[in-house]
């Protein structure tokens, strides 16, 4: 009796629930994972902006993005044109914002280094495995606002932010008021913390 | 007879396109043109410099990829595991560090010190300019002020020429005035003179640029900054730009026009568009025609 409870108490062999596994994980090979997930369905999102720009630069002048300003906001006319326009800087803005930092930086720092740096230098698993988890948690949220800013009232007369990706002030800030570079901008922060926190979570222990 | 027609469509096809490559004999070479592979026929003196530039890093950079290609083939040809099934230890060989320390310094000063040249030479101007020009940008529209000229100031606005307009301003020839390039009211410049080109934002707008691809022109129009650059247009002919710093939904459609006519041309416009910009250029516009037909004129003459 005895040697079986010291058996059981010794078993390394934990299989935490899908719930525990996925959502409440420090294991950096499964966080990596979910990095990797999440580049690739941010990876399908961008790519699907991109198709869009794509069709409207088939030829010069605008003739598609009205087409959509006016099934997404019933603009018409002159007003569907304008719209038209600032959504093309809405969605090559978003592209690019989403292809770098929730396609490239995820897969590459959040997904391979996770995986990988423990493993190549030796150590059981990141330094500070719970920050690992809450990074790649806030990036979820980051990526809702960052897809919430794309249709929130920007410039008079339009939705989203078309600041393009570097979002250049002054055209980011007097240049586009209205509550969509606010998200933006919340969006930018909510990725900071993962970001730099990632930075010292991934500093293995040495 | 449909085949033939196609292969002779196709070879002329061909040629055409080669023409086009080669950048000769085109009338209005200063705008963008169907399937341009290359860059703009360059228009003047710092163009030309930076074509000269891109022809001489080519040499490096070519070069530079057949060998480190030669390298990576020979590596995995020589070195397979199947013919090298030993791994080399070696860890240092002094000559080999100091080459390959010392060749890349070598050719980044070789780059460097033209590369530094060009930079220079957009921001300083080779001679007392013969007029100044300030470009102030808008959302969306450029606004020219000639402050020096003693016909009193000329300011203007230059909006992107709508289809609708075309009539009204006489510009229904879509080669000369290509939709979404062509503008209203072009800025004017002497040909062959040096041009001060200052270049900013109104104080409440955002970053424009100010760029002309023949010129080699691209400089930012920020609000409460003014930057200094120079031009000199080669030849006389209307040259094409676009606002090139993203700016809100027109950004695209604020294009740059630039008009170089002769010393004689400019002179009458300037001492008219004080008064009335639209009317001096419609003037213009006139002159320019009637020089061409005389050219025409001349040319028929010729044949004769
Ligand atoms: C099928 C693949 C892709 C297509 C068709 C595509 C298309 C485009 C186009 C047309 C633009 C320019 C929009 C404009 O300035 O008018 C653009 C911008 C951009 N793309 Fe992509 N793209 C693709 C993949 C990617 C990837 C994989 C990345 C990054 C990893 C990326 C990052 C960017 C960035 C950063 C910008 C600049 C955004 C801005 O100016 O604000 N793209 N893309
Ligand atoms: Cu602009």
């Amino acid at each position: 009796m005895a040697e079986a409870g010291i058996h059981t108490a010794h078993d390394d062999d934990h299989k935490p629930g899908f719930f525990a596994r996925w959502f409440l994980s420090t294991n950096h090979k499964d966080i990596g994972t979910l990095y990797l997930i999440f580049a690739i369905c941010a990876g399908i999102i961008g790519g699907a902006l991109s198709v869009a720009m794509r069709m409207e630069l088939q030829e010069p002048g605008i003739q598609i993005f009205n087409g959509l300003a006016s099934m997404v906001y019933g603009d018409a006319g002159a007003a569907a044109v304008d719209q038209g326009k600032h959504l093309y800087n809405v969605f090559t803005t978003a592209h690019g914002l989403i292809m770098i930092f929730f396609m490239v930086m995820p897969a590459l720092i959040g997904g391979f280094a996770n995986w990988m740096i423990p493993i190549m230098i030796g150590a059981p698993d990141m330094a500070f495995p719970r920050l690992n988890n809450i990074s790649f948690w806030l990036i979820v949220p980051a990526f809702l606002l960052l897809l919430m800013s794309m249709f929130v009232e920007g410039p008079a007369g339009s939705n989203g932010v078309g600041g393009g990706w570097t979002l250049y002030p002054p055209f980011s800030s007097t240049g586009m008021p209205g509550p969509a570079v606010d998200l933006a901008i919340l969006r930018c922060m909510w990725l900071v913390f993962p970001r730099s926190s990632a930075r010292s979570t991934s500093s293995p222990p040495f | 007879m449909e085949g033939e027609f196609n292969v002779m469509n196709k070879t002329r096809a061909c040629m055409a396109a080669l023409i086009c490559l080669a950048g000769t004999g085109s009338a209005f070479a200063a705008q963008p043109q169907p399937w341009e592979m290359g860059m703009q026929p360059a228009a003047s003196p710092i163009m030309h410099q930076i074509r000269w530039f891109e022809q001489y890093t080519l040499w490096f950079i070519v070069p530079i990829v057949l060998f480190v290609l030669a390298l990576l083939i020979t590596v995995m040809v020589r070195f397979r595991a199947s013919k090298n099934p030993e791994a080399s230890r070696t860890s240092h060989n002094t000559m080999i560090e100091v080459v390959w320390t010392v060749a890349p310094v070598l050719i980044l000063l070789f780059l460097a010190i033209p590369s530094f040249n060009l930079l220079t030479a957009q921001l300083t101007m080779p001679e007392d300019p013969k007029l100044t020009i300030k470009a102030t940008a808008t959302q969306w529209l450029w606004s020219y002020d000639y402050p020096e000229i003693e016909d009193g100031e000329i300011s203007y606005s230059s909006y992107m020429l709508t289809e609708d307009q075309r009539a009204e301003y006489g510009k229904e020839d879509k080669a000369v005035y290509p939709r979404l390039l062509a503008v209203d009211n072009e800025m004017v410049v002497p040909v062959g003179e040096t041009v001060r080109l200052l270049v900013t934002a109104a104080p409440t707008d955002v970053i424009h640029s100010f760029a002309m691809p023949a010129f080699g022109l691209k400089i930012d129009a920020i609000p409460g900054r003014l930057n200094e650059t120079w031009f000199k247009a080669d030849a006389e002919g209307i040259y094409y730009g676009q606002c090139s710093e993203l700016c809100g939904k027109d950004h695209a459609f604020m294009p740059i026009a630039i008009r170089a006519v002769s010393a004689e041309q400019f002179a009458t416009w300037q001492a008219s568009a004080a008064s009335d910009v639209e009317a001096a250029n419609q003037a213009l516009m006139a002159s320019i025609d009637n020089a061409k037909q005389g050219d025409d004129a001349v040319l028929l003459a010729d044949n004769d």
